[in-house]
């Protein structure tokens, strides 16, 4: 084939436009740290890393969603726990007189406590847990109970009856907070304000047969429906610490797949360079000796 | 005597116009297009003396230009296709940078924060400041969707733009053809020097091929035929000049359309061509989106409570891409965003439904708004990417075939310098003929009787 000269300078500028649109790319890898680009470098992979990067967004999400839920638990759990103490008490006092260990002032001064646990458990039951009414369903901005009258006659339920959750995972919901009225009461015998309100009472009327009988069963029914509620927040809290470690794991692992998937591998982009620029080195050296000679040289 | 004094004269005369040609050559190696020249000398016949038959000499018939038709008409129909695969990389990459998520923060990032902001206003559904959040990321959502659809939009008005300055250089470009038919076909019976207008002619076809698409066939009488899809736009020396509107190429004359699928402008037209333009179609997705994230979140929104229990409110205004915006009411007024669903401060189910608009399948095909974008980002990946492979493989065979006309029609500088010692040789030696019978003559007129 004839090659006349023009065919040599394209050859060399193409090779040399080859290389320098290559270390373009490899430039731009290097410096970003991402194999991607641009949608067109590898458009699956650009598409599986916005999916990734979405899921890691959600995962993200949930991570903080599971944290608040676990810190609503968490206050929940030491509000009962509160509220088992305050009840303890007020059975030992009720067993107190029913066993007439006290007599006459003894009564008022059982009558006088039992209204000071009253008084705890209503601190309790309005207690706030982030700036927020942990027992007001989703009342949250008011205290959910109420009082009338001093020493109290009413205690009042003035939150409403939405239970708080959270999704670990889609279709899975965990309560996170309970209304008052469902937390503190079965709705039957089992109401720790009423049981602390009939052991004062009774104590304040002297009324023994009351004290041995009814008030009993209210302050152990009340008693028993912490340590179910207790019960329910311990599994609740374990249920959600679990999601949290798995989400913890599952984003490790978004964030692994997202790194293969965009990532570059800088020492094979380095190694890349390296070989180009002995390639540009060679293109140029061939270059100036192929243009050096003509015969218009040997013409002397 | 006297025949062999002309003999040599024609002999000088031959090997000096090859020394030309050979310089001519050599100063044109370097001129894009210029395809090598070299003398056609035939025997002069010969002319009768006495008995014997003794040839005339050497005469340049003409000089040949060395061009392939065939390898410049195949040079041709590539160029047309790369241009159109050249140019339509070229939009298209610009649309990738509207849609680019890996190295800088696109819609699908405003996407994450805005949910996210509403996912952890369910957390906390009286937080003032995390309705703040929601707000200030709603209308980044918002910004990003408008400046998409502003950048697709400017890409639509410039690529239009372009067009039409592209159009006034493709008629001029059949204007000048026209113009060199005329000269070399009226030229052609004469010996007069066409090769050089004809050199000029392809590198304008050439021009032609890759603006336009245009097809090209050179007649018997060396005329260029140029057409598109069918239509000759140059016939001889008369030139239809191209218009363009909204729609499409018609011919300015008699108002014929003309489908122009191949060169830049076949690319460009695509790109903005009013029925299923490339960034038409984009900015109906684009659209899509907008409209569904707006009747999803108005409809779920108007239907909740603010902390000031203000209900019925819309949380975008606007309708696609290009007017969409948070509610200037909300902007004012965070309290009033509606978490709740019954006006308690506490209840998020609002804020829920809101945040799951994500998994809901509200787009034509049972997509969700993610999925569909990334559909919108995976179709624009890989048709640039097709685009750019096409336009790397046609650069290759364009190449190729360059090289392959260049080794005809080049000029190689080495062989210009050999011709140029064998010419000079011959025109030495013609002279050294002069010379002899000038010694025979001098010889005859120095003879005494």
């Amino acid at each position: 084939m004839r090659v006349p000269n023009s065919i040599i300078y394209r050859t060399t500028l193409n090779e040399l436009n080859d290389i320098a649109e290559d270390n373009n790319r490899l430039t731009l890898q290097a410096g970003t740290g991402l194999r991607i680009n641009k949608p067109s470098d590898d458009p699956t992979a650009a598409v599986r890393s916005l999916r990734l990067r979405r899921e890691m967004a959600q995962q993200q999400t949930a991570q903080t969603s599971l944290a608040s839920g676990l810190d609503d638990l968490r206050a929940t759990e030491l509000a009962i726990d509160d509220t088992i103490q305050l009840l303890q008490r007020a059975k030992e006092l009720g067993i107190e007189v029913a066993n007439g260990a006290h007599m006459g002032a003894g009564f008022d001064a059982i009558a006088e406590e039992a209204d000071q646990l009253l008084q705890a458990m209503v601190s309790v039951a309005n207690r706030q847990a982030g700036g927020r009414s942990l027992f007001g369903g989703t009342l949250t901005t008011t205290p959910p109970y109420t009082t009338t009258g001093q020493p109290f006659t009413a205690v009042t339920f003035t939150g409403n009856t939405e239970r708080r959750y959270v999704s670990p995972a889609p279709g899975v919901e965990v309560t996170t907070a309970l209304p008052g009225s469902q937390a503190f009461s079965d709705g039957g015998t089992g109401d720790v304000f009423a049981a602390l309100m009939a052991l004062r009472d009774a104590a304040r009327s002297h009324d023994i047969d009351a004290l041995a009988g009814d008030v009993a069963t209210r302050l152990n029914a009340g008693f028993d429906l912490m340590i179910r509620q207790q019960a329910w927040v311990g599994s609740a809290t374990s249920t959600l610490e679990r999601s949290v470690e798995t989400m913890e794991q599952t984003l490790a692992n978004t964030q692994q797949s997202l790194s293969e998937t965009e990532d570059a591998d800088l020492t094979e982009t380095l190694v890349q360079l390296k070989v180009n620029e002995n390639r540009q080195q060679a293109a140029l050296q061939v270059a100036s000796r192929v243009q050096q000679r003509t015969l218009f040289d040997m013409m002397a | 005597m006297s025949a062999a004094i002309d003999i040599a004269l024609s002999g000088l005369r031959s090997s000096q116009l090859a020394i030309d040609i050979t310089a001519h050559n050599v100063a044109n190696a370097n001129v894009e297009g210029y395809s090598r020249q070299r003398p056609v000398a035939v025997t002069k016949l010969a002319q009768t003396s006495s008995q014997t038959f003794v040839g005339s000499g050497v005469d340049v018939q003409k000089v040949e230009r060395l061009s392939d038709r065939w390898t410049a008409g195949h040079l041709r129909t590539e160029v047309a296709e790369q241009g159109y695969y050249d140019t339509l990389h070229e939009r298209l990459s610009e649309v990738e940078a509207v849609f680019n998520e890996t190295n800088t923060k696109g819609l699908g990032d405003a996407l994450n924060t805005f949910f996210q902001s509403v996912a952890q206003l369910v957390d906390q559904p009286e937080s003032p400041g995390h309705r703040a959040m929601v707000l200030a990321n709603g209308d980044l959502l918002a910004a990003r969707l408008r400046n998409a659809d502003r950048q697709l939009r400017v890409i639509e008005r410039d690529t239009r733009a372009q067009i039409a300055s592209q159009v006034g250089v493709a008629n001029q470009l059949l204007d000048q053809v026209a113009l060199l038919n005329r000269q070399i076909v009226g030229a052609g019976g004469s010996r007069a020097d066409t090769n050089g207008l004809q050199d000029q002619r392809d590198g304008l076809l050439r021009k032609l091929a890759e603006t336009l698409g245009a097809r090209t066939l050179i007649d018997e009488d060396n005329s260029a035929v140029v057409s598109v899809e069918g239509t000759s736009l140059v016939l001889g020396g008369d030139a239809l000049l191209l218009s363009y509107g909204g729609s499409g190429f018609t011919i300015a004359e008699n108002g014929q359309q003309i489908a122009v699928t191949k060169g830049q402008l076949g690319a460009m037209h695509e790109a903005v061509d009013q029925q299923n333009g490339i960034l038409g179609q984009y900015v109906s997705d684009l659209d899509t989106m907008a409209s569904t994230l707006i009747d999803r979140l108005n409809t779920l929104h108007s239907a909740g409570y603010g902390l000031d229990g203000s209900t019925g409110r819309d949380f975008f205004v606007g309708t696609n891409a290009g007017d969409i915006a948070v509610n200037p009411d909300l902007q004012a007024h965070p309290e009033r965003f509606a978490a709740s669903a019954n006006g308690a401060a506490g209840n998020a189910e609002v804020a829920r439904a809101i945040a799951g608009v994500r998994d809901e399948p509200l787009l034509p095909g049972g997509g969700t708004i993610d999925s569909y974008y990334e559909a919108v980002v995976g179709s624009i990946g890989v048709e640039t990417a097709a685009a750019k492979a096409q336009s790397e493989g046609l650069n290759s065979v364009v190449d190729q075939i360059v090289t392959h006309s260049e080794s005809l029609k080049g000029v190689s500088l080495d062989e210009e310098m050999t011709n140029l010692i064998r010419f000079q040789q011959a025109y030495n030696a013609s002279g050294r003929v002069v010379q002899i019978v000038k010694e025979m003559t001098d010889a005859l007129l120095a003879l005494r009787w």
